[in-house]
């Protein structure tokens, strides 16, 4: 008795192994091609699951972020006399001063021209 | 009573219809639309107040060629349309478009002699001229300022030979393996103007190409071998679409491309320092080459207001309309008079980068971007062969023979 | 006088009721049929008057190398899918067919490919099979993994077979896949090949990036088959297709798995039959209308493949891709070229024929049996 229901149990198993293998194969795609649409590069080689849009902890960051430049952490964008914490980490050869780095904020021009090429 | 005022509306309706000219005027879609509508606001309407004439534009999003070849067979289509020259020819040959020398030899604002002679030669068939050409592309050398600099190698420049321009690009991509010279993509659209400056034509003396022709070889192989040995590499293999996108990339110092980059930098790399040269000059020839994209606008042969259509036009491609586009960095305009105009002398890369396109047109061994009644058709077996030597698929030797076999194929057809 | 009027009014009120059907059958059907008719007798290029030039299209199109290289890959490409789409289709549905807890989210999962829309599964794929795309980062991995995969397999396998025979000499009655046992050799597998890795006996391979050109490429495969072996293009086409087309005939299958009776099942239980009988002797036979209209629908659905090969567009060379569909509107609408619409036509002809002629084929060859569907 105890041997058939330990039998049962693994035959369950092992279907729903199968079945969840195959789903792979039928929605494998459709979840990769959902995630991806939400990176900077779709087409990034080598491929990876790890996006940066969906951690948490960028989540937080942007918020503190767009808090300190516009002073709303959900819409953002950059109000005058705002100041940005801003944090990077860059290497030197030995015996040479850093210099601190210079941040330019580029001028983004209102309506981009018809993008057509042959 | 209720009859009688029916049938006076209707009488009025057809009075108004007679009298009122309504012109249609199909284009792409996309950007063109909001610009075309633009354009009609500021200076067509105004123009157009009190003659009757009212004009609205049809956007097509689809395929522009396909709507228009059905459009026109089944007399539908709009009075003006755009007309690519890489697909004009066709509906010229067919005889569904207007001739339109007799209509400059009345008009007083709009004569060929206005325009640009090679665009204006790109839509003449039989000594007729059936497109007047809105504005124009050509291909120029676009760079990426930081990558030169990075490599203390000088920009590449308006003497640069094919050789000169080579020694350039290999240093750069001496960086680092990830970096490379020259975006390659694997078409005749942008390889093609190598292959004129060397001295090819699509077509020789009796109608057939010959991709055996020493010019053609020696371009392909200049162009494919940059990939062989990493001066250059294939947009695709770096993840990109085209060779604009390669540049934006900054993992590529160079690509050949027109006009539109200006705005494609500004979408997707706006940080970037670019510069602007014209396509490197053969060594031996000591031709540029280059391929010229225009589109013009055409009239329909069956469009009931020709007359009306035509005074449209006249304002379509009037100076102050080209200038209006010029100086929203919108397009490069086809009338001759606005080659010295103060826009193109500015300081910045954008007004550069539209100048050097604008100067592509008239230097070299210049050819419109399009290949007879074989169109698209001609240019498949030279891109299969571009692209299956630059991944490594087959030898120049063989690639060119299948091509050859092909476009034989083609044209025995 | 009442009665004939009445009867003149049943006779004519079934037209009347398939009136609006009819209309669209001969206006948008009809009508355009024998205009096609027509046309393929006639050069025809949208603009000018057709002109009559008899059979001369029919024996053009023969002359085409594009029309022959069309032919043949349609005939692969229908031989492949078709045999493979209702092969899984079938196997599909056998395994959707059980009594397990959440089968219906199997079910609707398996379903996505046939629901989404054939333009973007088309476009998923070409992005999965660019020459640095998914498709080939998956198979480096696999072959930087392949060792590591293979002493899993290997452990699997070599524990499974120990515990059977094990079970065998003790003359226990078990199946040779007996399920627990699978279980304990995969578990097992998973701990050695785990621990392998992790104690630095075996490590990931470094290999170069798989380049599998699946699209830009004239090559064929397999090499064996010589002049019958398809185009590696057309090959990616034949995965994705099977793959969108497979979920939908397997709905068929299923929906004709349940419609067998239980009785039938039970009886053969009694009779003692089990796994493979009872798929060869209760559920072929049970499904055999609707292998036939999985069959006739396949066939037809791949001679008419057109949408994939449209929207790949120029990124494969077209000899490799080309289909008798696509070759019509190719010469429908060539690129910047005059409408060669009498070819066209003379190609619409000949595939409605081929279609025709093999459907006919198939039906004689499953028998009449497939009337009932």
């Amino acid at each position: 008795m105890h041997n058939l229901r330990a039998r049962r149990w693994a035959n369950v198993a092992a279907v729903y192994a199968f079945l969840l293998l195959l789903s792979i194969v039928f929605m494998g795609p459709f979840v990769f091609a959902f995630l991806s649409s939400l990176k900077d590069n779709p087409t990034e080689w080598p491929p990876s699951l790890l996006i940066n849009q969906l951690r948490p902890v960028n989540w937080g960051a942007s918020y503190r972020l767009a808090k300190q430049g516009g002073g709303n952490g959900f819409l953002g964008g950059m109000g005058p006399g705002g100041s940005i914490e801003f944090e990077v980490t860059y290497w030197t050869p030995e015996g040479q001063e850093p210099a601190p780095p210079e941040v330019v904020i580029p001028r983004r021009v209102q309506g981009a021209p018809p993008r057509r090429w042959p | 009573m209720k009859r009688l005022s029916i049938a006076l509306v209707v009488v009025l309706l057809v009075a108004c219809a007679a009298s009122a000219q309504h012109i249609r005027i199909g284009g792409f879609g996309g950007n063109d639309t909001v610009i075309v509508e633009e354009m009609i606001e500021l200076f067509v309407r105004p123009a157009l107040e009190g003659t009757g004439i009212t004009v609205q534009y049809e956007p097509i999003s689809d395929d522009f060629q396909r709507y228009i070849v059905n459009a026109l067979s089944a007399g539908t289509a709009p009075d003006l349309f755009y007309m690519d020259i890489f697909w004009a020819g066709s509906l010229i040959r067919s005889g569904v478009v207007e001739p339109l020398d007799e209509y400059f030899a009345k008009s007083e604002v709009l004569k060929p002699e206005y325009f640009i002679p090679s665009l204006v030669e790109a839509f003449t068939y039989e000594g007729k001229i059936y497109g007047v050409p809105k504005d124009f592309n050509t291909l120029a050398v676009f760079y990426n300022k930081d990558l030169f600099d990075y490599a203390g190698v000088e920009y590449p420049s308006n003497d640069d030979t094919w050789d000169t321009f080579y020694a350039k690009l290999e240093k750069v991509a001496a960086i680092d393996p990830n970096i490379y010279g020259l975006a390659l993509q694997p078409e005749f659209a942008r390889f093609g103007a190598l292959a004129y400056a060397a001295g090819f034509t699509p077509f020789n003396a009796d109608g057939k190409t010959d991709l055996f022709d020493p010019a053609f070889v020696e371009a392909f192989k200049w162009y494919t071998g940059m990939a062989e040995t990493g001066v250059g590499v294939m947009p695709q293999d770096i993840s990109q679409g085209w060779g604009g996108g390669a540049l934006a990339s900054e993992q590529v110092a160079v690509a050949l491309e027109g006009a539109w980059m200006v705005g494609a930098i500004k979408g997707d790399a706006p940080n970037m320092q670019y510069g602007t040269a014209l396509m490197p000059k053969h060594p031996q020839t000591g031709q540029r080459g280059n391929l010229i994209f225009t589109v013009a606008w055409g009239m329909n042969a069956a469009s009931p207001n020709k007359e009306a259509a035509f005074k449209v036009m006249e304002i379509l491609t009037s100076e102050e309309v080209q200038q209006w586009v010029l100086e929203r960095g919108l397009a490069i305009p086809s009338r001759q008079a606005l080659a010295d105009n103060p826009y193109f002398q500015q300081d910045h890369a954008e007004a550069q980068a539209n100048y050097t396109v604008f100067l592509g047109a008239s230097d070299g061994n210049v050819l419109p971007f399009h290949f007879g009644e074989y169109g698209g058709e001609w240019m498949d077996p030279i891109n299969q062969a571009l692209s299956a030597v630059m991944s490594k698929q087959a030898t120049v030797e063989e690639a060119l023979r299948e091509a050859q076999a092909q476009l034989d194929a083609l044209m025995g057809r | 006088m009442r009665r004939a009027s009445s009867k003149v009014g049943e006779k004519l009120a079934p037209y009347v009721l398939l009136a609006p059907f009819l209309f669209t059958l001969i206006v948008f059907f009809g009508y355009a049929f024998v205009r096609v008719v027509y046309f393929s007798f006639t050069t025809y290029d949208l603009f000018s008057k057709p002109e009559w030039v008899g059979l001369k299209n029919y024996v053009n199109i023969f002359r085409d190398l594009d029309f022959t290289r069309a032919m043949k890959n349609s005939l692969t490409f229908m031989v492949v899918v078709t045999t493979a789409q209702t092969i899984i289709a079938l196997l599909l549905a056998l395994l959707l067919n059980q009594k397990v807890r959440g089968i219906r989210f199997f079910r609707a999962a398996y379903y996505m490919p046939s629901v989404a829309s054939s333009v973007v599964v088309t476009l998923i794929f070409i992005w999965f099979f660019q020459r640095r795309g998914v498709l080939n980062f998956v198979i480096t991995k696999f072959k930087e993994y392949q060792a590591i995969i293979l002493l899993f397999l290997f452990a699997a396998a070599a524990i499974h077979i120990v515990l059977v025979v094990w079970e065998k000499l003790r003359r226990r009655p078990v199946s040779v896949f007996e399920p627990s046992f699978m279980f304990l050799g995969v578990l097992i597998g998973f701990i050695v090949a785990f621990g392998a890795v992790r104690f630095g006996f075996l490590v990931p391979r470094e290999v170069p990036p798989v380049d599998i050109i699946w699209f830009n490429t004239t090559k064929t495969w397999p090499d064996f088959l010589g002049s019958l072996a398809f185009p590696i293009p057309l090959g990616a086409i034949m995965l994705f297709n099977i793959w969108t087309t497979a979920p939908t005939f397997m709905l068929l299958y299923l929906a004709g798995l349940q419609d067998i009776p239980r009785e039938l099942y039970e009886a053969a239980a009694v009779d003692g039959a089990e796994g493979w009988h009872i798929i060869l002797h209760i559920i072929a036979p049970q499904l055999k209308p609707i292998t036939f209209l999985v069959v006739t629908m396949g066939l037809i659905g791949t001679l008419q493949m057109f949408d994939q090969v449209a929207i790949l567009g120029s990124q494969a060379p077209r000899s490799s891709v080309i289909t008798l569909a696509y070759y019509i509107y190719s010469n429908l609408f060539p690129s910047s070229a005059v409408p060669r619409v009498g070819m066209a036509s003379a190609a619409a002809m000949f595939l409605a024929l081929l279609t025709f002629i093999i459907v006919y084929a198939q039906r004689k060859v499953l028998g009449e049996e497939g009337e009932n569907a």
